[in-house]
């Protein structure tokens, strides 16, 4: 289970969070919502630890994945290796079968300065897929994860991932209304 | 590649006659002797195994300095790039270094030390400084939201430490190795020149100047900038050789499980 309890954060002057509470029940599909800096991302870094918060308290007894905006791929390393750098020498097959379900096996050896904006966030979700499944990860955060992706494709990943998260806690934020029929709960900022 | 080749054989032939057009006016072998006369001379050295054994000592002692101040200077950004204190503690001594005069250093040393050692610490001592400071720089410059990523991802220190930083300040090593080898190469023979050490390059020149023999001079001389160009490049060659064989086998990372 996962609760936020009274939260409040500000960044200089701009209140983000006055006195916010959220409980997301086990197993849930959540769907975050709301306009540009309204916050979105910001909920999820708090719940995931990146963000100190200023006030208030998040209880989290859940082993949690992230799945960031931007790709944050190491430039050094190509596709397969961004993936690997994130696991455990046992876990590298699932490297190799995330990288396949999003549809990029055969961009295994490109680097990141090879891979289109789409590309490169399809490998981002592979690394998060993989190592949720390595992890045993039971909340999954992702941030606006297809936002690069044409419509067709972007169709395809998140039947990925809906496929992916039965059983776990979700928690989407998203500006596509599509999105928004899988979920059971809507946060909106 | 064959045109690159061309075009460089081109540039040197203008130089090497400009140079003999410069020894024909002048006129005096003495005072300015010709390419020819130099390639003659260097012919002579180099079949002698003394131009081997001398080549051999001076090139292990400055790039024995090298190796050194590489290595220093590698850990030394290192340390100051993750600890504040430390980076204040160290500032005034590579200020020191950087801004004192090398030929203070070379007597300091013949006080302290030995002559012998001289050319290979102040060759130590001009890399050091910029090796540092590029590799501390590198360090400070890492990608913040990939050691985001490294912290959401689980990754252990050490994973951090090979995965993002230490592929992070390869770019600024080997700007630093290009920037200082060159100098690190002449301030050693520099040193030679000064303090002769039995079997050196520098003390060639230092007895080709005392005898008045132009010619040796200068066979020395493009001995030193030929022996600085190889060096330059090797080590660009071996370092950039290192990173890339370094970085292609750190597959995967020493994940750790969080809450």
């Amino acid at each position: 289970m996962t609760e936020l309890k009274n939260i409040q954060k500000s960044f200089g002057e701009n209140a983000v969070f006055k006195d916010f509470s959220l409980k997301l029940t086990e197993g849930s599909k959540n769907i975050v919502k709301g306009a540009s800096g309204c916050g979105k991302t910001t909920l999820l870094r708090i719940i995931s630890g990146l963000e100190a918060i200023d006030g208030g308290e998040v209880i989290r007894d859940e082993k949690l994945a992230y799945m960031f905006q931007e790709p944050r791929l190491l430039p050094w390393k190509n596709s397969l290796d961004n993936i690997r750098a994130v696991l455990k020498k046992e876990d590298f097959a699932l490297a190799d079968k995330y990288l396949s379900a999003v549809g990029l096996a055969d961009a295994e050896k490109k680097f990141p300065h090879e891979l289109s904006g789409g590309m490169a966030q399809r490998v981002a979700f592979a690394r998060f897929l993989a190592f949720a499944e390595a992890t045993d990860a039971d909340l999954l955060l992702l941030d606006e994860p297809f936002s690069a992706l044409d419509k067709e494709t972007a169709a395809k990943m998140l039947e990925l991932l809906i496929e992916f998260s039965v059983g776990k806690t979700l928690v989407l934020v998203t500006h596509d209304e599509s999105d928004i029929a899988f979920a059971d709960n809507v946060i909106e900022l | 590649m064959m045109k690159k080749i061309l075009k460089y054989s081109l540039i040197t032939l203008v130089w090497i006659g400009l140079w003999q057009l410069i020894a024909m006016a002048v006129g005096h072998e003495l005072l300015f002797p010709t390419p020819w006369a130099v390639a003659v001379r260097l012919g002579e050295l180099m079949i002698t195994l003394d131009f081997y054994r001398t080549v051999a000592l001076s090139l292990l002692r400055i790039v024995a300095g090298i190796a050194a101040g590489v290595l220093i200077g590698i850990l030394g950004g290192i340390l100051t790039a993750f600890s504040k204190l430390a980076r204040d503690f160290f500032a005034p001594a590579l200020a020191v270094i950087k801004s004192t005069p090398v030929v203070s250093f070379i007597f300091l040393i013949v006080l302290w030390i030995s002559r012998d050692v001289a050319p290979l610490i102040i060759a130590a001592m001009i890399v050091t400084p910029v090796v540092w400071e590029n590799v501390e720089t590198g360090f400070l410059n890492t990608d913040k939201a990939l050691l985001e990523m490294a912290q959401a991802y689980g990754m252990s220190r050490s994973a951090r430490f090979f995965n993002v930083y230490l592929p992070s300040i390869v770019s600024y090593l080997l700007a630093s190795l290009r920037a200082s080898l060159g100098l690190a190469w002449k301030a050693g023979i520099a040193a030679e020149v000064l303090l002769v050490p039995v079997i050196s390059i520098g003390k060639m020149i230092s007895d080709a100047k005392f005898y008045f023999e132009t010619v040796d001079l200068f066979a020395w001389t493009v001995v030193v900038v030929v022996l600085s160009v190889i060096i330059e490049k090797l080590m660009v060659v071996l370092f950039s050789a290192l990173a890339k064989k370094g970085l292609s086998t750190l597959k995967g990372g020493e994940r750790v499980d969080r809450a």
